[in-house]
């Protein structure tokens, strides 16, 4: 008997599997649970059991009835469901919700800042209009260094300017809090070039500054290039070369190692150095005691690298089909 | 700076190639920006001369010529150049040349006609763009021989190298060439500068005074008799055409030979052109006004240093000669003159005149003081050599007080805890003597061709380059407790960018310099101008983000994409009233909706925005940041007008919303309703609640009723949602307007106002005749206020 009920255990789970639409399933219902079916044929037989064996083999045929009729009832169910459904396209396109992006360009400063957040650094801030002491002179750069050809410059007045770079936010920031001193600023800089594929009369850039006692170039070395493996990869391959930054000594330029369809090559993606001893001097720090470095770079060029892009014009004008990309 | 590969040579020893030698000067410090092949290498490219020129039988333009190339083979070519004649010399590609631009040679036939070659044009052997037919070589040009060879080209190479300003001493090939020495340990050999000079004594023939000393502290002449003008060797015009520049004479072409190779810019005067053979060096006085060899005259900022002979200015000192002292055809004897002008002056007087030169540029940088008599007397050498001249005895030195060497001190700990080093003092020194530094025990003595070097921060950065930054070991990244706080304002622009792409809005970023007369007139308000703009279109700051975001409307607008939903959050500038002070930045959010709300898909309604999406957006901005009682209020402004607020919270303007004026949707050529909004960040910022309180969830249901009301179309909805607050009880938790109706069902005056009504208590269940009464209080209100009925 128990294996005759252990068989048509398996008989059934075959038949319901075989069973393709709500009339095979009827069928099974009829087959099994109906007035001849076969599990209602194995209760009828119990009277053939032996006593003893009774309470075992009864819990057991229970069993399978359940099985049964629950299995049975879950297909209807679902029939049912597929039925009342019937006649919805499934392969029309689904509700797109509509959620804005933010500009790559506020991408990309993101993520630098995010990176700059977890290495203890934070944002400050400046105005876009300067006034001449803190975009040049405090930096080293007198009125007739030929440094100041370097950018050109639109100026507001004799003494006000649109500031250049984002070195003026260090006097600032130097001016108002002395060492240590771990900032980064991201912002708008101005220059005279006229606009082209790869020139912008404005764009951004960011700009970090240390200063510390017993600061070094070694540590310089070693926040930017964490800095560059977590923007472009953790095999950025960067070098330092010695460059020339009125506001700072050593001054160095960073390149990175950039493989594209033409090959690989330096790209030159930000300047940097020790903060010169006069800039210290002029926001009333001892160099003697502290020394820090500072860095800038663009971060449209950052964009432009990371995703391609092949004028820097496309920023502006707010193409929704270049927005949408990103 | 644009130095020859082959020219360098001459100064200093090295295996590298051109693109090596670009490398090695790059990660010192000079970066080489292009290396670019020069000279001709043209194998199979040689002198020829046309024996016979007949026409072409088939064609009428092509000729048949014989042509020989020295050989005892006569080659027939065709040749479609009209100018082609017999008798010239002419350079001839022979079959296996390949030009520029990967042309080969190959034994053709051309209509019939079997040609051997082809009779070039210059522009064809990339020489230069002179395409107008072939060229015809000079007589004598030795028959048979290679062309470049017989021109006296050489391969060569041109490197274009990003000087930076600190380095006026790198503005020549022997500082580029001092450099080369240190990075191959070679030495650095210099030209000799010995000739015999003649009887004459230059001091009892030239007399040089200086008037300002500050502004010139050295002036030496000499002079150079009976030199023979003419055009200069082969070897001289080709290194100088590799780097850029004009054979023009051989004594012209000498002085700029000179300063190429030393960086002392010299100038040569024709001596009987110079009124007593007398030089006099002083400052300008006002309104002096003086003509360059370029024929222009320039007006003079006083101060600015003259060379004078004994009557008149014949040269703005360091900076351009005068046309009245020019060497000419006719000049047989020279003054030349090497100076030291101070770089200051230089720099006041460019300022003002904006004659960039060879000469301003360095002088201005600053040119080795102490190099004056060695760069004077290599210019002699050459003259004699190549010009045929006859040198005075002596030079004129006028050199009041020699400028010394500086000393700085090396500091060694200080300078390893710059770079982050472990370098002995001893280590150091033999750094910088490769670059002609002298290390005296804890000294250096920094040439006069480095005024870059100043103090311990200058030295540390020649140690770090020669040792190579690259060597610098990065030090453990080790990270220090928190010193700068966090930026709340700038983690606040993030959060309002998140809130504001969370509800479909894309983010744009414009240009802030803008047209301030189309800015004023369209604004209504001052913008602050820009002195020296780069065009009149971005001639100001922008006082508003509305316009600019209007502008990307139409940029869109005019691509295509009509369904908009934008937001900029930037900086605009308010003008001070007077210039001399700094605008006040103010950070700004604008918002700008066109289109359909949702997407044009199956499944959208497509419906356009409205009024009530901007303000939607507003008000909902205002929940998300917690904004206390923000208020709309009736308003137009020069952007929008009609359906417009004013936004307000805690009594203070944030800013507007609404529909934008028809006249400057015309002005933006857009043709659909936009909607905008613009609102100062700062004051978000200042009133935005950061705190939040938990509120406790009621355990009991709610009870709701329906109440639909007619009232007389101009009553304000926002007034009867305060009726109905303040008239229905402590229960009244939440009302809202479900429905608004007018039309053919109701009287043309009113309109039918539906509001769903939520009652609920935090302690109980709420009782059937609890809410009846609220309700009834409500609508005795309604009535009373407003003549409202029960809608049935």
């Amino acid at each position: 008997m128990k294996e005759e009920i252990q068989q048509l255990r398996t008989q059934f789970e075959a038949d319901i599997a075989a069973a393709t639409d709500g009339r095979d399933v009827e069928a099974l219902r009829i087959k099994y649970l109906g007035r001849n079916g076969l599990v209602t044929a194995l209760s009828r037989n119990m009277k053939h059991v032996a006593p003893q064996d009774r309470p075992v083999i009864g819990k057991m045929i229970n069993e399978l009835n359940t099985l049964v009729r629950d299995a049975i009832q879950a297909r209807k169910d679902d029939e049912g469901e597929t039925q009342q459904e019937a006649g919805i396209d499934l392969t029309l396109p689904g509700r797109t919700p509509r959620v804005g992006r933010r500009h790559p360009l506020t991408q990309i400063r993101d993520e630098i800042k995010q990176i700059f957040l977890r290495l203890g650094f934070a944002v400050a801030d400046g105005p876009e209009v300067e006034t001449d002491f803190n975009n040049f002179e405090a930096l080293n750069i007198p009125k007739l260094h030929p440094a100041r050809n370097m950018q050109d410059t639109l100026y507001i007045s004799e003494e006000l300017v649109l500031r250049t770079h984002t070195s003026p936010v260090q006097i600032r920031t130097m001016l108002k809090q002395k060492p240590p001193v771990r900032i980064i600023a991201p912002g708008r800089v101005y220059r005279r070039d006229t606009p082209d594929a790869s020139h912008s009369p404005f764009f951004h850039q960011i700009e970090g500054l240390l200063v510390d006692e017993g600061i070094s170039m070694g540590d310089l070395k070693a926040i930017l290039s964490v800095f560059t493996k977590e923007m472009f990869g953790a095999d950025t391959k960067v070098r330092f070369r010695p460059s020339y930054f009125p506001f700072t000594e050593p001054s160095a330029e960073m390149d990175m190692w950039w493989e594209s369809d033409k090959g690989g090559r330096w790209l030159e993606l930000l300047g940097c150095g020790m903060v010169n001893p006069k800039v210290l001097e002029n926001v009333g720090i001892d160099p003697q005691r502290y020394s820090g470095w500072a860095f800038g770079g663009g971060i449209d060029r950052m964009a432009i690298l990371k995703y391609g892009i092949n004028d820097i014009r496309l920023f502006f004008d707010n193409d929704l089909r270049f927005l949408e990309q990103f | 700076m644009k130095i020859s590969y082959n020219w360098l040579k001459e100064y200093v020893d090295f295996s590298m190639t051109a693109e090596e030698l670009g490398e090695a000067l790059t990660l010192v410090g000079f970066e080489v920006e292009d290396v670019v092949r020069k000279g001709l290498d043209l194998p199979g490219v040689v002198v020829g001369k046309v024996l016979s020129k007949a026409k072409h039988p088939d064609a009428d333009k092509l000729s048949l010529c014989t042509v020989t190339v020295g050989g005892e083979r006569e080659l027939p070519i065709v040749c479609g150049a009209p100018n082609v004649a017999e008798g010239q010399l002419v350079p001839v590609a022979t079959v296996g040349a390949e030009l520029p631009g990967g042309f080969k040679i190959r034994k053709a036939k051309i209509r019939g006609e079997v040609s051997e070659g082809m009779i070039c044009s210059e522009a064809e052997l990339g020489i230069s763009e002179e395409a107008d037919g072939i060229w015809i070589l000079p007589e004598g040009t030795p028959l048979g021989k290679p062309l470049a060879q017989a021109l006296g080209y050489e391969t060569d190479y041109m490197l274009d190298i990003s000087i930076t300003p600190n380095r006026p001493d790198a503005l020549s090939h022997i500082g580029i060439a001092r450099e080369v020495a240190a990075i191959t340990g070679n030495p650095l050999k210099l030209p000799d500068v010995a000739f015999p000079e003649g009887s004459e004594k230059t001091a009892e023939a030239v007399a040089v005074e200086i008037d300002c000393p500050a502004g010139c502290p050295r002036y030496a002449a000499r002079l150079v008799r009976n030199i023979k003008l003419g055009p200069s060797p082969d070897w001289m015009a080709r290194r100088l055409e590799t780097v850029g520049m004009r054979p023009i004479n051989n004594i012209v072409d000498i002085t700029n030979y000179v300063m190429l190779e030393t960086g002392q810019p010299l100038h040569a005067f024709d001596a009987e052109r110079i009124a007593k053979h007398k030089i006099v060096v002083r400052e300008s006085k006002p309104g002096e006004t003086f003509t360059t060899l370029d024929e222009k005259t320039h007006e003079l900022p006083a101060g600015t240093v003259l060379i004078c002979d004994g009557e008149k200015p014949v040269a703005l000192g360091g900076i351009m000669g005068g046309l009245n002292s020019e060497v000419g055809e006719e000049t047989r004897h020279i003054l030349l003159e090497s100076a030291y002008f101070a770089p200051s002056s230089i720099r006041k007087s460019l300022r003002h005149l904006k004659i960039p030169s060879e000469a301003s540029q360095r002088f201005e940088r600053g040119v080795d003081p102490n190099g004056a008599v060695f760069a004077q007397s290599r210019a002699v050498a050459l003259m004699i050599e190549l010009a045929g001249g006859e040198a005075s005895a002596g030079v004129v030195d006028n050199y009041p007080v020699e400028i010394q060497p500086k000393a700085i001190q090396l500091d060694a700990e200080r300078i390893n805890r710059l770079l982050g080093t472990k370098l002995s003092a001893k280590e150091m020194s033999a750094l910088l003597t490769r670059i002609g530094l002298q290390v005296d025990g804890e000294r250096v003595l920094a040439p006069t061709f480095r005024p870059d070097l100043l103090d311990t921060a200058d030295i540390a950065e020649e140690v770090g380059r020669l040792y190579g930054y690259d060597n610098i070991p990065e030090t453990k990244v080790s990270l220090l407790p928190y010193v700068n706080p966090a930026n709340e304002f700038d983690d606040f622009m993030d959060r309002l960018r998140d809130i504001l792409t969370g509800i479909g809005l894309q983010e744009i970023v414009t240009n802030s310099m803008i047209h301030s007369a189309t800015w004023e007139k369209l604004s209504g308000e001052r913008v602050y101008p820009i002195l020296n703009p780069i065009s009149s279109d971005m001639d100001g700051m922008r006082n508003n983000l509305t316009l600019s975001t209007l502008g990307v409307v139409r940029w869109n607008y005019n691509r295509q994409q009509k369904h908009l939903a934008l937001f900029e959050i930037n900086r605009v500038y308010h003008h001070p009233g007077d210039l001399n002070h700094l605008p006040r930045e103010e950070m700004r959010l604008s918002i700008a909706l066109t289109g359909v709300r949702e997407s044009e898909l199956w499944y959208s309604a497509k419906a356009p925005c409205d009024f009530y999406d901007i303000k939607g957006m507003v008000d909902y901005l205002g929940t998300k940041i917690s904004l206390d009682k923000i208020q709309f209020i009736p308003y137009d402004n020069f952007a929008v007008e009609s359906q417009a607020l004013r936004v307000v919270a805690d009594g203070k303007e944030l800013g507007f919303l609404g529909k934008i004026r028809p006249s400057l949707l015309k002005h933006y050529d857009i043709d659909s309703p936009v909607y905008a909004a613009e609102l100062d960040v700062s004051l978000l910022y200042e009133l935005a609640r950061r705190e939040k309180r938990f509120q406790e969830i009621p355990r009991y249901p709610w009870v709701e009723r329906d109440l639909a009301v007619m009232v007389d179309r101009g009553v304000a909805a926002e007034a009867l949602v305060k009726a109905i607050r303040s008239a229905g009880g402590r229960y009244l938790k939440e009302v809202f307007i479900f429905d608004i109706y007018s039309g053919k069902q109701v009287d043309a005056r009113q309109k039918s106002v539906a509001f769903r009504l939520r009652f609920q208590s935090l302690e109980k269940t709420l009782v059937e005749q609890e809410v009846n009464q609220a309700t009834d209080n409500i609508l005795k209100t309604l009535h009373q206020k407003f003549a409202a009925q029960l809608r049935t």
